[in-house]
Formats: C-alpha cells, sequence, structure tokens
C-alpha cells in the first residue's frame, strides 16, 4: 500500500482511540439533526422545502471542527520528538504531508456519511431534489480538503496544538470575511476581488448544484497551495 | 561503514559541531562520548538526516548523507534521546507502522516484527498500550524500532539514560550482541558503558573531536607516574622532562613530582638510573593508571 495511505489510516485510528472522534461525531450529528428538524418544521408550515440550507450551516460547523481535526497532526509530532522518527525514515516530505491530510480528510468523509440519512429520508416519504444534495456533497468536501490542507499547513509551523489550532479557526475565519464587503458595497472593485479569495463564496456557487469547473478549481489549488508550503516548512527543518 | 569528514553545524555565530571528523568500520562499536552540550545529538542527527550540516560530508553504508538521503535513512536505525513513540497504540501497532515507515515489504513484515519483539525482549508486552509503559519498557520499544528494518547501521544517542542500573546491564548486552552484524554508534555520558561495550572512542567537546582511540590506549595515554624525591635539586623538574617518554612534569609540595608519560616506552628505568645518579634520594616510584572518567574530565576541562 501506498505510504501516505498508511500514515492516513494511523492518524484515522488515532482519532478513533482517543475521545475526539466521538465528541465530534456527536455535535455533528446533533447540529445536523437540529437543522434538519428546524428544516421539517418550517416545511410543515408552508416553506418551500429545500435541504440546501442544511448544508449552509454544516459549513459553519466545519470552521470550527476542521481546527480541532488538524491542530494535532503534525504539531504534536515535533512537541513529542516524534516528528525525528518520520524524517529518519526513508520518507519524504511530500509522503508526510499527504498522509496527514488524506487522514484529516478521511474523517470529514466519514463525518458527510452520516448525513447520508437526511436525503434518504426526504427520498423515502417526500420528492428529493438530487442536484443540490450532489451539490452540496461535492462542495462540502472541496471546502473540507482546503480546510485540512491549510489546518496541516498551520499545525506544521508550530509545536503547540492550541496555538495551531488558533491560527486555524483564524484564517478560515478570515476566509469567511472576506465575502461580507462584496455583500455590502457590490461596486467595489478591491471588494469583488476579495470575494474572489473567500472561500464561502465559491461554496455558495456550489451549493445550488451547479458545479463550475473555475470553482472546482479554486479548491484544488488552494489545497494544492496549503500542502505545497507544508512540504517546505517540513523541508526548511533541516537546515534550522 | 561511517565516514563523517569536516561536519560542521553552525547556528548563528555558534558552533554547534565544528570540523568533526571520524571513521567507524564494519562491525565496529564506537562510543561517542561527551559532556552534554558538545555536539553529540547535533552529530547524531545530521548522520541520521535530520538535520543538514552547514558544511563537510558523511557517508553512511556508502551513501552520501545529502545526496543519497534515502538511502542513508534506509541504512541505519536511528533512537534519539527521548524514543520515538506514539502513545496512543500498542507497542505491536506501533512497530508495525514503524516497519511501514522503513520501508520493510510486507512478505518480511511479520518476521522481523517478532525479531524486535525479541531483541526488546517485549514479547509479553506486544498488546499494551505504550502510554502504560515504564520508562525501562519505552527505552526497549525504542531499540526496538531502531532494529525493525535490519539495518547495518546503527545510532543510538544515549540509550541507558534513565534506566536502573538492570536494565542499563540488559542494555549494554543488548549493543554488545549487535557488534558483528551492525556497525554501532553509541553517544552516552555513562562511562562504564563505553568501556565495556565500545572498542573505539570520539571524545567530543565543545563541538570538536579532542581524541579518538581504543579504550585501553586512551587510559594509557592519559597515565603517568608518582615520584618522590628525598633531596630534589631546583633543576630536578627540567632534567626529568628530558627523559624520553615523558611529556610533562609537575613539581609537587614535600619533593613530589607527577609525571605525563606519551605512552610509548616506558620511562621508569631510565627515571629511577637518573635519580640514582643525581643523587636525588629516591623514595618512591609508581605508575598511576587513569581510568577513563580521569581521561573524560582531562579532555573536557578547559583550562
Amino acid at each position: 500500500m501506498f505510504i501516505p495511505f498508511h500514515i492516513a489510516w494511523k492518524e484515522i485510528r488515532g482519532y478513533f482511540s482517543s475521545w475526539i472522534a466521538y465528541v465530534l461525531c456527536a455535535g455533528w450529528l446533533l447540529l445536523s439533526g437540529l437543522t434538519f428538524v428546524s428544516l421539517l418544521g418550517a416545511a410543515a408550515q408552508g416553506a418551500p422545502f429545500s435541504l440546501v440550507p442544511l448544508y449552509q450551516n454544516l459549513i459553519i460547523v466545519f470552521l470550527f471542527l476542521t481546527p480541532l481535526l488538524t491542530m494535532r497532526l503534525l504539531a504534536e509530532e515535533r512537541a513529542t520528538g516524534t516528528l525525528e522518527l518520520l524524517f529518519t525514515s526513508p520518507l519524504t516530505p511530500w509522503q508526510v504531508t499527504m498522509g496527514k491530510w488524506l487522514g484529516a480528510l478521511a474523517f470529514c468523509a466519514v463525518l458527510l456519511l452520516l448525513t447520508l440519512h437526511f436525503p434518504f429520508f426526504v427520498f423515502q416519504y417526500g420528492t428529493l431534489d438530487a442536484g443540490p444534495v450532489w451539490g452540496s456533497t461535492i462542495a462540502l468536501i472541496c471546502l473540507a480538503a482546503a480546510f485540512c490542507a491549510f489546518g496541516v499547513f498551520c499545525s506544521s509551523l508550530c509545536d503547540s496544538q492550541i496555538v495551531a489550532g488558533f491560527l486555524t479557526f483564524g484564517g478560515l475565519l478570515l476566509s469567511w470575511m472576506l465575502a461580507w464587503p462584496a455583500a455590502t458595497a457590490p461596486d467595489n472593485r478591491l471588494a469583488a476581488v476579495a470575494a474572489q479569495f473567500s472561500v464561502f463564496a465559491h461554496f455558495a456557487r456550489m451549493l445550488g448544484g451547479a458545479i463550475d469547473t473555475q470553482d472546482l478549481i479554486f479548491f484544488a489549488s488552494l489545497s494544492f497551495f496549503f500542502l505545497f508550503a507544508t512540504t517546505r516548512v517540513l523541508e526548511s527543518r533541516q537546515w534550522k | 561503514m561511517i565516514e563523517v569528514e569536516g561536519l560542521s553545524k553552525i547556528y548563528g555565530a555558534s558552533h554547534a559541531v565544528e570540523e568533526v571528523s571520524f571513521a567507524a568500520g564494519e562491525g565496529e562499536i564506537v562510543g561517542f562520548l561527551g559532556p552534554n552540550g558538545a555536539g553529540k545529538t547535533t552529530t547524531m542527527r545530521i548522520l541520521s538526516c535530520f538535520m543538514a550540516p552547514s558544511s563537510g560530508s558523511a557517508r553512511i553504508a556508502g551513501f552520501d548523507i545529502l545526496e543519497n538521503s534515502l538511502e542513508v535513512r534506509r541504512s541505519i536505525g536511528y533512537l534519539p534521546e527521548n524514543a520515538p513513540l506514539y502513545d496512543e497504540m500498542s507497542v505491536r501497532d506501533y512497530l508495525n507502522y514503524v516497519a511501514v515507515l522503513r520501508g520493510v515489504p510486507k512478505s518480511q513484515r511479520a518476521i522481523r516484527l517478532e525479531a524486535a519483539l525479541d531483541a526488546g525482549q517485549l514479547e509479553h508486552r506486544a498488546d499494551t498500550l505504550i502510554r502504560k509503559l515504564s520508562k525501562g519498557y519505552r527505552q526497549r520499544v525504542g531499540i526496538a524500532q531502531a532494529i525493525i528494518h535490519d539495518p547495518p547501521v546503527l545510532i543510538l544517542d544515549e540509550p541507558s539514560s534513565g534506566l536502573d542500573p538492570r536494565q542499563r546491564a540488559e542494555t549494554r548486552h543488548f549493543i554488545k550482541s549487535q557488534a558483528p552484524q551492525r556497525t554501532v554508534l553509541l553517544s552516552t555520558h555513562i562511562l562504564p558503558d563505553v568501556q565495556e561495550t565500545c572498542s573505539r572512542v570520539i571524545v567530543i567537546n565543545a563541538g570538536r573531536v579532542v581524541a579518538q582511540d581504543a579504550v585501553e590506549n586512551l587510559a594509557a595515554k592519559a597515565s603517568g607516574l608518582n615520584l618522590v624525591l628525598a633531596r630534589p635539586t631546583p633543576d630536578a623538574s627540567e632534567k626529568l622532562s628530558r627523559v624520553a617518554g615523558v611529556s610533562a612534569v609537575r613539581r609537587e609540595p614535600n619533593g613530589a613530582f607527577s609525571l605525563d608519560l606519551t605512552g610509548e616506552n616506558d620511562a621508569r628505568e631510565e627515571i629511577a638510573r637518573m635519580c640514582v645518579a643525581e643523587n636525588w634520594g629516591l623514595l618512591e616510584l609508581s605508575r598511576r593508571r587513569a581510568n577513563l572518567e580521569e581521561v573524560f574530565l582531562k579532555l573536557t576541562t578547559s583550562d
């Protein structure tokens, strides 16, 4: 098996051998369940039913959850000295970075699997508009990929998990806020440029079910950029 | 197996390691000795490719540490000062994971795992979580991970620090048992460990190699003579220092002299003859055998 998969598998087992996986899954199910129930309540009042607001809410959950998932990935290795094990083994920085990223991303995929019963219920007891469900699922995976890449990068910078977590959270929050000026000042060019860099603007477009290559490339390049930056940080360790 | 040439590591203005050169042949156990902060760990980290040197080069098993870093890492087993362990894994899972990282083929993994468990005497703890192991057992897991891929070179950074005397003896026994198949570079400041296990010692102080030789030669070089005379003349020191084989003479109170020898020939006969000829009244002439501790202190104390 490909080395990054082994590293990713070790990370996933790590999540599930501590409380973090169970707490995150429980929180995730509770929040998504509450949102779903309130959507059903709104539909009972006569509003048109759509699952899109559910996925819109999940992005906020991701904002809080990603730092918790990624903060320990490399910072802990640095703090406990196991980074020495990784880099005295015949591994390249890419293998290590990819392994860590895939581990966090796979956990996000598990969380997404846990929300599959919502569209299933809708399909069973009503009419399901499949487009937005597919669009939102792909959008959430893209979003998780970019968030995790940023989280891995922040985790590679320091040996304190708390600092790595805050860095990740701050960065993601900032990326959300980049879309705000464009909403209040639609004519401002700078605001429009800033909005292009906001993960959430791209995410919102995909939610509706319209998958544009522009958005896919945005998420892919964002993920690649931070993974590449992580490998550079890891390599620079050698020269310090 | 290990060839190091002019290795330096500079941090800003300070030299952690300066122009370090040494070599270790196949199957040799070499002790790397020095006070804390002398540059032992830095040198070992460079050899294990964790850090890059500022200048100089090193080859391990024929591979250059900068040009063939992956090959070098495949050829060494490295135990850092603090064993690099994942607390949440069991011993077996951990060793299996390390085997994967070190590139042990799947078909050999089970065999290597058993061999590593055996070498660390860990069979009965294989399914215990590492978090629950005592310091001694953690160190054994560290040793087991270093040999899991059957490397020709072992680099051990203070493998017996923090262990009790029995565990230290076991570690020494383990290191000695590696000798024919593997080259071992062992850093420590526990001198009896060196005396018992190493065929050769490299002494490093303030980033520089200050001595490298077989343990007994080092001790011989630092040994000397004690001489007590009843009527030494004022020029006695000078005359004694001219005897072949004497490198230094120190005059002490009450007619006592302390002589350092170069180690090449025994100067005792010539000194006795001189004492009689000069009528100094020879009261005592004895050999002073230095132990490794004295050699170590002498080499690493700068005055």
